[in-house]
């Protein structure tokens, strides 16, 4: 029932319906927010989606079906990004506000200045987190936080940042690792 | 001190790199009806995979193997039809010829007698 609703919805925002549009796109509008947020960053990403929204309006009637509605949106939202950052280049970092690039994991908080019990607990952990995952490149960032934060497909993350699925699992493995390896150094430092 | 996991890590990361709060839906939607009436919607395409892409792939395995098993029943005929000589000229002057099909052996003897005793002619 909730497929032949989709559909019908679909058809009707084909015909140029924008009611059925928007309840149609409701729905994907967080996972269209995360895409553009993880690529542009937080300043730019509500124009990113609206951009990424008005281009699926438009070309809503060439949709074939061929790849998933989400998966499609995906895709405009990655050429929106791009397009975006090619008039404004200035967002670099991927994983957090205060990230402007690649971190250097040397300036993890000194281990021996820290009380062993309270190593890796709470805030302090958090920070740990925080910087490894700032050590990651950009590429290798996006596609973790779209993985596991914002809960994406590999199909999604792919369309989402332009490559195959192939690369998509390659940098969740890749980064998954360096990111696990830099927090037991830090962690193992403090034993 | 526990050891870490992964998904300590995934779950301290919804934390340290959660997004901020969505634009709100109706002033979004506001917005976008507003700036979408000013947009020109392009041409619908006539849907030309409107067969779901599991069927279509469920077809086409159907129809290889419907070949392949077509292939292995039809090996056997190919296998029985031997190429058999009905008739033969011969230039060479000779006396008489001999056409022998060995069904079981698919082969075709040919012999061809008395051109040994007409070496004048040739």
């Amino acid at each position: 029932m909730e497929t032949e609703g989709t559909a019908e919805r679909l058809e009707r925002a084909r015909h140029g319906d924008i009611d059925a549009f928007m309840e149609l796109f409701e729905g994907a509008r967080p996972m269209v927010f995360s895409v553009a947020y993880r690529i542009v960053g937080p300043n730019d990403a509500e124009d990113v989606l609206m951009d990424t929204t008005l281009k699926a309006w438009k070309a809503l009637p060439g949709f074939t079906g061929r790849s998933g509605l989400r998966t499609w949106l995906c895709r405009i939202a990655h050429n929106c990004a791009v397009d975006h950052l090619r008039r404004c280049p200035r967002w670099v970092g991927q994983g957090t506000d205060e990230a402007r690039g690649g971190a250097d994991p040397a300036v993890l908080p000194d281990p021996a200045q820290r009380h062993p019990a309270a190593a890796l607990a709470g805030a302090e952990l958090d920070e740990h987190i925080r910087v490894a995952l700032e050590s990651l490149s950009p590429e290798h960032q996006s596609t973790l936080l779209l993985r596991f934060v914002d809960g994406l497909g590999y199909a999604e993350i792919a369309a989402a940042t332009g490559v195959s699925i192939g690369t998509v699992m390659s940098r969740l493995f890749n980064g998954r690792r360096k990111m696990m390896r830099l927090l037991k150094e830090v962690r193992e430092d403090l034993t | 001190m526990n050891t870490l996991s992964w998904k300590d890590v995934t779950g301290k990361l919804k934390t340290v790199a959660a997004r901020k709060d969505l634009p709100e839906t109706a002033a979004f939607w506001t917005d976008f009806s507003a700036r979408a009436r000013l947009v020109r919607q392009d041409e619908p395409v006539a849907t030309r995979d409107r067969i779901p892409v599991g069927l279509r792939w469920g077809t086409a395995t159907v129809l290889a193997l419907f070949l392949v098993a077509a292939g292995l029943f039809a090996l056997p005929t190919m296998r029985g039809a031997v190429t058999r000589i009905k008739a033969l000229e011969v230039v060479a002057p000779h006396s008489g010829l001999i056409i022998m099909n060995d069904q079981s052996g698919r082969g075709t003897i040919l012999w061809i007698t008395g051109m040994e005793s007409n070496p004048s002619s040739g």
